[in-house]
């Protein structure tokens, strides 16, 4: 995957990692803080993030392109690499679950209320347990090809929404306070740890370019995406109304009547939720089986991802309700700049110290 | 192995076969009427959609079935217990994504119908784009009343008859902007108005002498003196000031706040010219939206707002020579336009203290934050404010106009 389309493979998995939250659980989170701001506060929080990747890109570069989890032995011995590639599995795979989980409850709410979560589970986990098993590749693929069709079905809805938009949705400009702003984009974080994957992927874009690409390319998509869905969010649902909008993508959807024929739009928002996740939840157990096994070799990683997938799926049922689930994922949220780019800015500068000790 | 493993994911489908729902095992709600109720505080009426309705059975020279609706009411503490209550009365399972229109009765918007449009929004059996409107009277009695003679379906009268008041454009004649609306913490709202009419042709019952011309005709609904096979009418909007009705406006004032608003549609008006007993009919066409400016001087707001309008002549009457006569008609359509508009306003700022034309949104842009324009409090702040409406009409015809 040395080529150009390598990193933009990589790129579309990343962005399908850290938009596949967003589209089920935002932009209604941010609007509770921020209100009718929150697309300033997206767009900041998107700001900010890719100022963090170059940082963490720059750190990156002497040990390019060596995986990341290399580089905790590099820092911190062999001990430190078994350590934090559990932290990152533990974490990843509880934002896997809880990510389900509120999957699962908005498929239950639109699709079949008296269907078991379980059912839907387990529905998700199948696809999802195949990809994984397949090989990262395979996922990375597969995410490739569905991603413009994403793409082209967020675009159509953001377009065939315009009659509905009022321009004085979004006044007064900095939302609920300037205060809360402030504290939406510097505190509440709405984290990208996902960005991780670029770093556990680097073996296969082979040069620190073609990385450095890859991950601009996800910044550039995530940016994108999240900044235009919130801003047709807040030109549609005035704030106070949009706080307490439940599931905003799909009842946005619902909004759009084009005429007799251009309405009823909403199962694609289905399709939408589910291949993101999908494709999402199929990258990271993929990359928590690597990181288990030690191993990019499909062989050897293989046989972590159905303990995973089990483990993932009795993780999800534990919240009791959606929103305690809600709750949790908030909660993790705010932790999750600890992943990205706090843990890989220390375990980086720790490598290059030590680096630069032993040459010396 | 392999064919054993697919065929267990497979199976996995099968799951969806347990959620069919059949198109003749459900009983499609076209209408929900909602009403204050004796023994519960609810008296909801739902109208079902008659499947079979028009159809003439295959039958070649059999003449097409009238659709019958069926209408049950029930008396519940909510909407949403009635809807429980019908479970008992239908056999077929009830489905609620067809819904076209929900009437209040005046009675129940004049209490309040936040609670009633919070449960509508968050429940997905009621779509965004259903139309909301205030009954003059029993929504029951409306809804029973309804007789369309054109359209075969009943949903489609109720569709037909309702977009021409709302004109696809964003406007509260749709349940989530009136539920928008309602959610803010100090708001108008102008919610279009039925009822059943009681001035018939040849003995109307309410006085009617006023109302020489469509400039003066300020009829609501069930006012229009008239003839017909259908009772029932739309016409005029009810006033909300937040969630409660507050009062009504006729005809012309309706249209007046929609071309203020910019939600207006181009309609054909008979003007006594120059004398109250000569007429002359033009087409009012809003080309341009209207340009709406806020200040805020010393803790007061100023609202300026021009309106760009274009006539066309149907009938320019006994005007001889009219084309040489526009600049004076101009002057006096915009004259009598202004006053129309500052009496609207006026109605706006001292008896209905609501923000019923949304200027509020212009001042909105001279704060920094939600906090800001809290503070400044609007719903104070709006009966002081120096509104100043002027209508600057021209003919659309540009030989005309030169």
């Amino acid at each position: 995957m040395k080529t150009k389309s390598g990193s933009v493979s990589i790129g579309i998995i990343c962005s399908c990692a850290i938009l596949s939250k967003y589209l089920v659980i935002l932009p209604e989170y941010m609007v509770k803080l921020v209100g009718n701001a929150a697309w300033l506060d997206v767009f900041a929080k998107c700001a900010i993030a890719s100022i963090s990747l170059l940082f963490v890109l720059w750190l990156y570069k002497p040990f390019a392109p060596m995986c990341l989890s290399e580089t905790f032995s590099l820092a911190c011995g062999e001990g430190g690499k078994i350590f934090f590639s559990y932290i990152y599995v533990i974490s990843l795979t509880i934002f896997n679950a809880l990510l389900l989980r509120l999957l699962v409850e908005a498929l239950g709410t639109v699709m079949a209320t008296t269907a078991p979560d379980e059912f839907f589970a387990l529905f998700i986990l199948v696809p999802v347990f195949v990809a994984a098993y397949s090989g990262t590749r395979a996922t990375i693929n597969l995410s490739a090809i569905i991603f413009p069709l994403l793409v082209v079905t967020i675009i159509t809805v953001v377009l065939a929404l315009i009659p509905h938009y009022r321009v004085e949705n979004l006044f007064p400009i900095l939302g609920t306070s300037t205060k809360n702003l402030m504290r939406g984009i510097f505190v509440k974080h709405f984290g990208f740890p996902e960005t991780i994957l670029l770093f556990f992927f680097a073996p296969m874009l082979e040069n620190y370019k073609n990385i450095k690409r890859a991950g601009l390319l996800t910044f550039l998509i995530v940016a994108l995406i999240s900044v235009s869905f919130t801003l047709a969010y807040c030109l549609t649902v005035p704030y106070p109304a949009s706080k307490n909008f439940f599931l905003p993508f799909y009842q946005m959807t619902r909004m759009i009547k084009s005429g007799a024929f251009l309405q009823r739009l909403e199962p694609i928002v289905v399709f939408v939720w589910t291949s993101f996740v999908m494709c999402s939840m199929s990258i990271l157990i993929s990359t928590s089986a690597s990181l288990l096994s030690g191993s990019r070799e499909r062989e050897k990683k293989s046989a972590f991802v159905p303990v995973i997938t089990i483990i993932t799926f009795f993780v999800s049922m534990l919240p009791s309700s959606e929103g305690s689930a809600f709750y949790l994922y908030e909660k993790l949220l705010s932790y999750s700049t600890f992943l990205f780019p706090t843990l890989p800015v220390i375990i980086l500068t720790i490598a290059r110290i030590r680096r630069k000790a032993a040459k010396k | 192995m392999k064919k054993l493993s697919i065929m267990l994911v497979l199976i996995l489908l099968l799951g969806g076969c347990g959620y069919g729902k059949d198109v003749e095992n459900q009983a499609f709600v076209v209408a929900v009427g909602i009403d204050k109720g004796k023994s519960f505080p609810v008296k909801a009426t739902f109208v079902f959609a008659d499947p079979n309705g028009g159809g003439s059975g295959g039958g070649g020279e059999e003449k097409p079935s009238t659709p019958k609706p069926d209408t049950v009411t029930v008396e519940a503490p909510t909407v949403f217990s009635a809807l429980r209550k019908i479970d008992s009365i239908k056999s077929k399972t009830l489905n609620m994504s067809h819904i076209k229109i929900v009437v209040f009765s005046d009675e129940i918007a004049k209490e309040g119908i936040r609670d009633y449009l919070s449960g509508f929004a968050s429940s997905r059996d009621f779509r965004p784009n259903t139309y909301v409107c205030v009954s003059q009277g029993d929504a029951e009695k409306y809804l029973k009343k309804v007789k369309p003679s054109h359209e075969t379906f009943i949903e489609k009268y109720y569709d037909n008859i309702m977009s021409k008041v709302a004109h696809d454009k964003v406007n509260e004649a749709y349940l989530y902007y009136l539920y928008f609306n309602v959610m803010e913490d100090f708001s108008g709202s102008l919610v279009p108005l039925v009822g059943i009419n009681k001035n018939e042709i040849d003995k109307p019952s309410s006085d009617v002498s006023d109302m020489y011309d469509d400039f003066s005709y300020e009829a609501r609904a069930g006012e229009i003196v008239r003839d017909a096979q259908n009772p029932t009418e739309v016409l005029g909007c009810a006033v909300f000031r937040n969630d409660k009705m507050i009062d009504t406006l006729g005809s012309f004032k309706t249209d007046l706040a929609r071309i203020i608003c910019n939600e207006y549609y181009p309609r054909n008006y008979s003007i006594a010219y120059p004398t109250k007993k000569e007429f002359v009919t033009i087409r009012l066409i809003q080309k341009r939206s209207p340009v709406i400016d806020g200040t805020v001087k010393n803790g007061k707001a100023h609202i300026k707002v021009e309106v760009p309008l274009s006539i066309e002549y149907i009938d320019a009457g006994k005007i001889e020579n009219h084309k040489n006569k526009s600049a004076q008609f101009c002057a006096f359509l915009e004259k009598t336009l202004d006053r129309e508009a500052k009496e609207l306003i006026k109605d706006a700022q001292s008896s209905y203290r609501a923000d019923v034309l949304g200027l509020g949104e212009a001042v909105k842009h001279q704060f920094i934050d939600v906090s800001a324009w809290k503070k400044f409090d609007w719903e104070k702040k709006f009966s002081n404010a120096q509104i100043d409406v002027s209508f600057n009409v021209m003919y659309a015809d540009f030989e005309e106009a030169n």
